[in-house]
């Protein structure tokens, strides 16, 4: 960790004056104070009593097989020359240069971890820093913009001037163990660069970053400390693929571009991959799963896994959010990603939702989405009680989002809460499909029709199908009823049964092909379904939530339809449509027939006698009756009596020229 | 459950004794299915008959009448049976019962499921229907179903139940029906049916019988017209259970009084003569004059009247006996005799003859040629001789000789009548 490089020393002052330029060709050991306005230059080892020197000192011993040993004072120009290794050997202090650091290209600087270098001026770094060990701090850290440049060797180079540090002289030193960048920027650009070499580091913290993307020799790791939340920036490889990403700051990072990870992700906070309404992907390729430091910290938005794992637990975004497919074969499966969304309510919703989302996208070796996936158990968790929202935490099972309604996987476990009881968490069987999840308390899975309706014909009439006026073996060889394509299943013990009728429901905004329901009346006007059920239950698998314009279709009574848009969603999934009273249907009291009085409640039905089914009441129908009298023929039997005869002649004629609302 | 069912029941009951008291639904209508009779062995005859018992309608517009027999179960089918109208419109001449009318009504009859059923079909508008005050009764349809096997039909006819089901029976609208909140119940010229939708009827259908008729004759005639010809004729009162007529004949001498059975001739009879075909009804009818060709003059002949009822038994209602005479000059004389200016011959010729009368004196010479083999019609006829016609007082003797007309006839009747004339 970085504490662990960066050091800060006390300066001992020593008192001593010199010439403009003084070559020393042996040692020097100062007792005294030197005070120096111009270079003295060393050739043997030197030692001074007092704290800081001013000047320039070079110590230039050019002799291998020596070392040359550096006083760790605080120089105002240090340059570094020859051959001979240049030794920091006191552990316990640091070595400053106020103006300018400078070693040339044969220079190699060795010094104890515990020792930091801070050149808080110019630094010119052309030689080779610890060539043995991966540690050894340099630390700019003036008050005043600095310059840094050189072709040398740092290895731990750390950046701490809120002035910034600029790359100057076309850059080119190398970082082979840590670039931090702890305050300030440094500046560099593609001409002015710095080379991270293979396996390095660069370390961040929220005051601290890059100006541009440096050179990457290799692969890199990713280190973001301190506090505060850290926008990433031009420390993350463009086109490379990082090592590992640590996220070891108190409030996490925020992605400004997508991160591909090739080995670890290590979180002691948060990673949020949106920024400024841009979504990015994190890109992790490594066969481990991510290491959550903190349970508290998760990767909100979109995680992608490469290389999956068919044998253990693939863990995503959370330390309770995982994919296990429990040995099944998943060759063909290139990627997963969850894209997490806490705290956060799903566009479409449903009641007593959790607030958090997460879509489960999947693409296979082709790099096609797949919406399929082999049977998986889905982990997740959630922050309770804060996102609960209030919802018994037993009762909530997972959902997921069809594309139109939310699905209730009642393979859901009962959810626990772990121990610090800030998350709680569940895990569903069985599940195969991508898309959007959420946790929730079981939502209605279809909607219920609270429907009533009168036929004119066969006002309150009852026991039809018992009678067998009605048919119920060849239903679906009549007009409107063959709309309905699904195999109708009907109890043939109901009593009070008047006769069919077909909802259909036409999507209000898209005006497709039309979903159809088959239902029968009672002689109470109550619409049931064929086993005798009321409401009638139609799955949302069959009639989509959304908003239609609900109509009754009938195979001799003239259509009806809905004036206003219906509403079907897991929200308001049970409807009370009385077709009886004129307010709900287009065309008003002009498309029902006055049909009963009884005080104040006024009925209304259906308008019957539109036998040939083209909304309108005509001669044709008449005819029709008229040619059928005798007959028991359920289709012209208007009253359902059995018998057609003037009556139901009769229920023609009187509505002559009425039309439906509807135009065929 | 069985309890709460009940509980259920009962509540569902006095609500709809409450809901009908309280609508205060009365009877608009009675439909009576009228004195079926049969009419024929296959046929039966009946009347359908619509009685306006209500103020509140009086434009009748149309109505469907489904009959069935209910000793044919599942044969009645348009092969073994066929319904047609009867357009008698006499058969009962009650003027209280209004006649429908043809014109502007219509009948589509049908043979279905068993049962006969009557569809009729009024005018469009209210004016056009026929009016039929309360109270008043229109006669629908006046119907005959045949039944086309050989077998005899059945007179148990009946109204198709449930009535609500197959009977139909509906009135013109005379305005629009506006009630409160300006909801239109229904319009002018709509048909109002008179069974409400809960199989509620407020049409009664009933069926009424007048006692079955007897067969009873009002007259039957037999007489001698000339010519060899006797004319038979007879009426009926009315008529009960009648195939048809069958007339025979008996002859027997002058001076007997019994008929021999061997001399039993069938005139005439239904089977070949459909003037003859009886019927069943109460108005009876007045029958087609039969003229019977005697074979045989000189005798006396007894004509027998029966009829053939729809069980096959012959039955005699009534006989008539005439005289054929052979003398055919059975009566002549003069008035007054002796005479002194004129007197008159009267004689009686019992059949058409030829007749040669003549008036002669003692010399036997012809004084008045009055016929000399002259056609001469059955009847009664003068001669009349005046004192001109003579010469001078004395016996004189008129001699009339009548031969038959047919010269196959061989007899000849003389007959002389003498005469005193006085000057």
């Amino acid at each position: 960790m970085l504490y662990q490089y960066v050091k800060y020393s006390i300066p001992v002052f020593i008192f001593l004056c010199l010439f403009p330029v003084l070559l020393i060709s042996q040692e020097l050991k100062s007792n005294g104070k030197i005070c120096n306005s111009g270079k003295i230059i060393i050739k043997g080892n030197a030692s001074f009593t007092q704290d800081s020197i001013n000047g320039t000192i070079e110590f230039t011993q050019n002799q291998l097989g020596f070392n040359q040993y550096i006083p760790q004072i605080k120089y105002e120009r240090l340059r570094l020359k020859g051959m001979t290794p240049k030794i920091l050997s006191d552990s316990t202090k640091n070595l400053i240069v106020s103006e300018e650091f400078a070693s040339d290209n044969n220079v190699v600087l060795k010094f104890h971890q515990n020792t930091e270098l801070f050149s808080q001026g110019t630094t010119i770094h052309q030689g080779i820093i610890n060539p043995a060990f991966l540690y050894g701090n340099v630390v700019m850290n003036g008050n005043k913009l600095q310059e840094i440049y050189g072709k040398g060797l740092f290895r731990n180079l750390i950046i701490d001037n809120k002035n910034n540090v600029i790359i100057t002289n076309s850059g080119g030193f190398h970082i082979s163990n840590y670039l931090v960048l702890k305050n300030g920027i440094l500046i560099n650009d593609p001409n002015n660069n710095l080379i991270m070499d293979d396996n390095s580091v660069i370390a961040r913290y929220s005051e601290g970053k890059l100006n541009s993307h440096p050179i990457i020799d290799g692969r890199i790791s990713i280190e973001y400390l301190g506090d505060g939340l850290i926008e990433t920036g031009k420390e993350i490889p463009i086109n490379d693929t990082c090592k590992a990403i640590y996220v070891l700051n108190s409030e996490g990072i925020e992605l400004t571009n997508n991160i591909n990870v090739s080995d670890s992700i290590v979180l002691l906070s948060n990673i949020y991959t949106s920024s400024l309404n841009k979504e990015y992907s994190l890109n992790f390729y490594g066969n481990g799963n991510p290491d959550f430091l903190d349970e508290n910290a998760e990767i909100i938005g979109s995680f992608r896994r490469f290389n999956l794992n068919n044998n253990r637990r693939i863990f995503f975004n959370n330390a309770f959010t995982f994919i296990d497919f429990d040995g099944k074969q998943i060759e063909n499966i290139s990627n997963i990603s969850l894209k997490v969304k806490p705290s956060t309510s799903p566009i479409h919703t449903a009641p007593n939702q959790v607030n958090r989302l997460i879509i489960v996208e999947a693409v296979d070796t082709s790099g096609k989405k797949i919406d399929e996936i082999p049977e998986f158990t889905f982990g997740y968790g959630w922050r309770h009680p804060t996102e609960t929202m209030g919802v018994k935490l037993s009762d909530l099972i997972l959902q997921r989002y069809t594309g139109d309604f939310w699905r209730n996987l009642i393979s859901s476990e009962k959810p626990q809460q772990n121990d610090n009881k800030e998350w709680a968490f569940s895990k569903a069987y069985r599940i195969k499909n991508t898309g959007e999840f959420t946790i929730s308390l079981p939502s209605p899975q279809s909607s219920n029709i609270f429907a009533k309706v009168f036929l004119e014909g066969a006002f309150m009439s009852k026991d039809m199908l018992g009678s067998e006026i009605i048919p119920y073996n060849e239903i679906s060889s009549h007009y409107p009823y063959y709309l309905f394509d699904k195999e109708v299943d009907i109890n043939t013990k109901l009593d009070s049964i008047t006769d069919y009728i077909l909802f259909e429901f036409k999507d209000a905004n898209t005006n497709q092909m039309p979903l159809y329901q088959i239902a029968f009346i009672k002689s109470d006007g109550k619409i049931i379904d064929t086993q005798g059920n009321y409401p009638i239950s139609i799955p949302f698998d069959s009639i989509k939530p959304g908003e239609y314009y609900l109509s009754i279709l009938h195979h001799n009574h003239l259509d009806i339809i809905t004036e206003e848009v219906i509403s079907i969603s897991q929200n308001s999934s049970n409807l009370n449509l009385d077709f009886t009273k004129p307010d709900l249907l287009l065309g008003r009291a002009n498309s029902l027939k006055l049909i009963s009085i009884d005080g104040t409640t006024i009925s209304w039905a259906m308008i019957a006698g539109d036998i040939d089914n083209n909304n309108i009441i005509d001669e044709v129908d008449l005819g029709l009756i008229y040619d059928n009298l005798g007959n028991n023929n359920w289709f012209y039997d208007i009253n359902y009596l059995g018998s057609i005869n003037t009556n139901d002649y009769n229920f023609v004629w009187n509505n002559l020229g009425r039309v439906s609302a509807i135009i065929k | 459950m069985k309890t709460i069912k009940n509980i259920f029941f009962i509540i569902i009951l006095v609500l709809m004794t409450t809901n009908s008291s309280l609508t205060g639904m009365d009877t608009l209508a009675k439909v009576i299915l009228y004195n079926s009779i049969k009419t024929s062995s296959q046929t039966l005859d009946f009347s359908i008959y619509l009685r306006c018992l209500s103020n509140k309608w009086n434009a009748w517009a149309n109505g469907t009448f489904q009959l069935e027999l209910p000793d044919y179960k599942d044969e009645i089918n348009k092969n073994n049976f066929s319904i047609e109208i009867v357009n008698d419109t006499n058969e009962f001449s009650d003027p209280k019962i209004i006649m429908l009318p043809t014109n502007d009504y219509s009948y589509k009859l049908l043979i279905k499921d068993n049962s006969f059923i009557i569809n009729i079909f009024g005018p469009e508008k209210y004016e056009d229907c026929i009016f039929i005050p309360k109270d008043s009764t229109i006669s629908l349809a006046r119907l005959r179903i045949i039944n086309n096997s050989l077998e005899s039909i059945t007179d148990n006819i009946s109204w198709k139940q449930p009535l609500y089901i197959y009977q139909a029976c509906a009135y013109k609208a005379e305005n629009d029906s506006i009630i409160d909140n300006n909801l239109l119940w229904f319009k002018h010229n709509d048909n109002i049916e008179m069974t409400d939708r809960l199989g509620t009827s407020i049409c009664d259908y009933i069926i009424e019988k007048m006692p079955p008729p007897e067969f009873t004759l009002n007259y039957f005639h037999a007489q001698y017209i000339g010519n060899s010809i006797a004319e038979i004729q007879w009426e009926t009162k009315s008529e009960a259970s009648n195939n048809g007529f069958t007339l025979t004949r008996l002859r027997s001498e002058y001076n007997l009084n019994y008929y021999e059975p061997s001399t039993l001739d069938t005139i005439d009879t239904y089977k070949t003569n459909q003037n003859l075909i009886g019927c069943q009804n109460y108005k009876g009818k007045e029958y087609q004059v039969i003229l019977d060709n005697i074979p045989i003059a000189g005798l006396k002949y007894l004509y027998i009247l029966q009829y053939t009822d729809y069980d096959g038994n012959y039955l005699a209602i009534d006989t008539a006996d005439i005289f054929i005479p052979r003398s055919i000059i059975n009566y002549a004389q003069a008035t007054p005799n002796p005479f002194h200016e004129e007197t008159t011959i009267e004689y009686i010729t019992e059949d058409d003859v030829i007749l040669d009368a003549k008036l002669y004196d003692l010399t036997g010479k012809v004084i008045v040629n009055f016929f000399d083999d002259e056609h001469i019609s059955k009847g009664i006829h003068t001669i009349h001789i005046s004192k001109n016609d003579l010469h001078s007082s004395g016996v004189y003797e008129l001699i009339f000789i009548a031969k038959p007309v047919d010269p196959a006839k061989e007899y000849t009747n003389k007959v002389v009548i003498k005469l005193h004339f006085l000057k």
